[in-house]
């Protein structure tokens, strides 16, 4: 029998009054549509809670005036940038059938590229891509994730693990975090406060330069709060002066061994010869690293491919002559779209235990996932799978497996079988073993991190929490504390 | 059914590539564009789609009030290919299909699929009016020319698409090319009730067409729409209806590529093409247009943002043009299209659709810019 959905909500006039009719909606059909959680994550796909009411806010004070109202009626309010979380949407399992969904799409406004200042000011709804675009047209680059920048917004990948996904230069750029210069934010309180050092914060300052306004990095707060701090509707980010070479190749390592001394002789170079590198092997096939080289000159990048030649030839790395089914797993991580069109109709992917791991233990991690998906999940249509391990800034690894399944398994037996027994498995290898992280946005994973805080640091975010959101609306139950 | 493409449906990965054009990171589905819920998204359609086959939700008229608003542009197909591999416009068409099954249509597609079967053409008119313009006009009737000139609904009946019809005949004529119209023996192509999910009566009138074409002996077809281009060509031969079917910019490409066209003036008029949907996206005829356009002398093309397989679709498509569901307003697509045409420093907007031509003429007036940008069909420039 169809699920019975209320169709009424009761801040709904007040908020139309706010956002204007057009602008939200407690019609089903609608609400309906923001339950599905992207599938390319462990559990993810499922369905979840559907909110109550629907909101596009278009102004930071449209925000406001919806956390005010909600803070009136303790509401649990759920903000949604892309709707990408790589660990579960946050309205599957967050707040109760009265959520307001607070979508960002119509902050959507890129509000200011001074490129004397070098800083882009975005609302928090612009989608990487649009950002991307529109400051590489004044000459400059922004340090975004790479995958999927068509659908993460600003707001989103600011509030999840890192403040970031992947960019396309992780090796050595970090993410969209360190380049983050200072937030408007719509505290769950309704009020509005701006971070960073610049305009809002110090009188004497006409621009943002630098995170710091003479106190804490109030800015940092935010990043990674997976929005339970607040709705971010301004970012300010530094922006920069691209190199202009690009430099793509692949070499085959052959073995684990050579892959892995090559890998940790590279990361200890200073400085990188690389802006990205990637090392991955198909099953029983050989490793393979991709690398991207950067640089302002010709004569600079052939330098820099001599370092990362000689080191990968020293432990027995080959240039590779690779066929279509390799450069399409080596997209599925460089390109700006997801892969999944490589894949048979019917079958899907995910990442299966993707986390960010010391460089000491990112081996073994694999092979205990590697393990963990040959208890959960090893019986299931697998189609492909690919170890993977990522180089992020010095000493820490993104590592995980990509994980294809075949049309044998459908896409709901598959992400019943994640959710139940891979899961759980993954979530007890991080808490038992390597600490809670996993590279996410702000999805279930915020969770289980939140899951290993010593007793005094959940105490002080439990206090933090409360100070900044004494009605606990929002994203309330994230981090479970 | 919906549950043939239960692959399709679960292929989606909800990454929201449909939402934006991948080149040129600009909007680009026009109901999503309007509306910005996810609902109105290929994205949020698919998750409704699924809802619907595993029985969460039934169909009905307030589901499907929304899965009209699609107009059938092929935007979210030409973004998902690059990013996943899926075609969400398949599904969307197919819940379609199951609304007209189980009689669960809005109101305003019910009337145009009545009038449709009652009349036989959207606008209520008798039959025997569907040749008038072509009489005035000079067009000689189908009696065994090389050519059959189809005309299709708009080009009968609405005054505008009758006006494009007749410089379009001048214009293929001027060619040198033999042509003829059905003119009261003209019958609806189908393509907007297929749209629509309509199958039943797009495969009678699809059949109806292929018996008289065959009787009279028509082997080549040069169409005026790019809507009845696309059913000939791609849904007809189905039933046996193989033609040399032609969009009439092709036909006006290949007159100009042997010199039989000669090419008009234009005083340094900067000229937009806006690329109708059928044409482009779905027929991927992209460049017959500009080379016509190209040709006029004194004639800058300037392109807009959004173009060819990025092009953003007028709003007329998908039984739009007739049901209205999409409805007007600032982010209405046509709006949105025209504000892009000026900002693209355009003078002119061309066309080579009667329906985009209708919807970009009304909304240049909603816009208030009459005095700074016009609508032209191509046949009406070159």
């Amino acid at each position: 029998m169809p699920e019975a959905v209320p169709q009424t909500h009761e801040l709904y006039e007040e908020i139309r009054a706010v956002v204007g009719a057009e602008h939200v909606t407690v019609e089903e059909f609608a609400r309906r549509a923001y339950t599905r959680a992207p599938f390319y994550a462990v559990g993810g796909g499922g369905r979840g809670k559907i909110p109550g009411i629907v909101v596009r806010p278009g102004t930071t004070e449209e925000v406001a005036a919806v956390v005010k109202l909600a803070n009136r009626t303790k509401t649990p309010i759920v903000p949604k940038g892309g709707g990408g979380s790589v660990s579960t949407f946050p309205p599957l399992y967050v707040g109760d059938q009265s959520n307001i969904l607070v979508d960002t799409h119509r902050l959507n406004r890129i509000l200011d590229i001074d490129t004397t200042y070098m800083t882009v000011t975005a609302q928090s709804g612009v989608i990487l891509s649009q950002l991307a675009e529109e400051v590489s047209k004044h000459g400059f680059h922004t340090y975004t994730v790479d995958v999927p920048i068509h659908m993460d917004t600003v707001g989103g990948v600011l509030s999840g693990f890192l403040g970031g996904g992947e960019p396309s230069d992780m090796a050595t750029s970090g993410t969209m975090n360190n380049y983050l210069l200072g937030l408007k934010v719509v505290l769950p309180t309704g009020d509005i406060v701006q971070t960073g050092g610049g305009p809002g914060t110090n009188i004497h300052q006409p621009r943002f330069l630098h995170r710091e306004a003479g106190s804490s990095d109030m800015t940092g707060m935010f990043v990674g709060d997976g929005g339970s701090f607040g709705i971010k509707t301004e970012a300010t980010f530094s922006i920069h002066p691209y190199p202009k070479v690009f430099m793509l190749g692949i070499t085959d390592m052959g073995s684990r061994e050579n892959m892995w001394d090559a890998f940790r002789e590279l990361a200890a170079t200073d400085p990188y010869p690389y802006t990205r590198l990637l090392g991955f092997h198909q099953q029983d096939g050989p490793w393979y690293f991709v690398h991207v080289i950067r640089a302002h000159t010709p004569e600079e990048g052939e330098l820099k491919k001599n370092i990362l030649e000689k080191i990968c030839h020293k432990h027995g790395g080959q240039p590779a002559t690779v066929g279509r089914e390799i450069l399409q797993i080596a997209n599925m991580f460089s390109a700006r779209r997801l892969g999944q069109q490589a894949l048979p109709m019917g079958s899907t992917m995910t990442y299966f235990g993707e986390a960010l791991i010391p460089m000491p233990q990112s081996l073994e991690y694999l092979d205990d996932i590697n393990a963990l998906l040959d208890e959960t999940v090893g019986d299931l249509d697998i189609y492909k799978r690919i170890d993977f391990v990522v180089p992020y800034l010095r000493a820490t690894t993104i590592t995980g497996i990509l994980l294809y399944f075949g049309k044998g398994t459908t896409r709901d037996e598959a992400s019943q079988r994640l959710h139940e027994k891979a899961l759980g498995g993954m979530e007890r290898l991080f808490t038992e073993k390597y600490g809670g992280w996993t590279e996410t946005h702000q999805g279930t994973s915020l969770a289980h991190s939140a899951s290993v805080w010593a007793p005094s640091y959940k105490n002080f975010m439990r206090t933090i929490k409360k100070a900044l959101d004494p009605n606990d609306i929002m994203m309330p139950g994230l981090w479970r504390i | 059914m919906l549950a043939d493409y239960r692959d399709t449906i679960y292929h989606c990965l909800k990454c929201g590539a449909c939402r934006h054009a991948y080149e040129v990171y600009e909007p680009i589905c026009p109901s999503g564009m309007k509306y910005g819920f996810d609902s109105h998204y290929a994205i949020g359609r698919i998750s409704l789609a699924r809802a619907v086959l595993n029985q969460e939700v039934p169909i009905d008229a307030e589901l499907m009030r929304r899965i009209y608003t699609c107009t059938s542009c092929g935007a979210c197909d030409e973004q998902c290919h690059e990013a996943v591999g899926v075609d969400p416009l398949q599904v969307i068409e197919e819940l379609k299909w199951e609304a007209v099954e189980s009689g669960m249509i809005p109101p305003e597609v019910r009337d145009y699929l009545k009038h449709m079967n009652v009349h036989g053409n959207p606008y209520l008119l008798p039959q025997e009016e569907r040749g008038a313009w072509a009489s005035v006009a000079g067009v000689p009737q189908f009696d065994g020319q090389e050519y059959l000139f189809y005309v299709g609904d708009v080009g009968s009946y609405d005054e505008r698409g009758q006006k494009i019809a007749a410089a379009v005949a001048a214009k293929l004529m001027g060619c040198g090319l033999e042509l003829g119209v059905l003119g009261a023996r003209e019958m609806s192509d189908g393509n907007e009730v297929n749209r629509v999910g309509e199958r039943g009566l797009f495969e009678y009138l699809a059949k109806a067409n292929i018996e008289q074409f065959d009787e009279l002996g028509v082997t080549k077809i040069i169409t005026l729409s790019p809507h009845a281009y696309h059913a000939f060509r791609n849904d007809y031969p189905q039933w046996g209806g193989r033609y040399e079917v032609m969009h009439y910019t092709q036909a006006l490409a290949q007159a100009l590529e042997q010199g039989k066209l000669t090419a008009g003036e234009a005083r340094d008029q900067r000229v937009a093409f806006h690329d109708p949907c059928f044409l482009g996206r779905h027929n991927a005829e992209y460049d017959a247009p500009r080379l016509v356009l190209e040709a006029v002398e004194g004639l800058e093309l300037v392109e807009m943002e959004r173009n060819r397989n990025n092009a953003l679709c007028c709003g007329g498509g998908g039984g739009n043009f007739f049901t209205d569901l999409l409805g007007a307003g600032p982010l209405s697509p046509s709006r949105v299209r025209v504000r892009e045409a000026v900002e693209a420093g355009a003078q002119v907007i061309a066309t080579a659709c009667p329906k985009c031509f209708n919807m970009l003429d009304e909304a240049i007036k909603a816009e208030n810019l009459e005095d700074s940008l016009t609508v032209r069909d191509i046949a009406q420039i070159a």
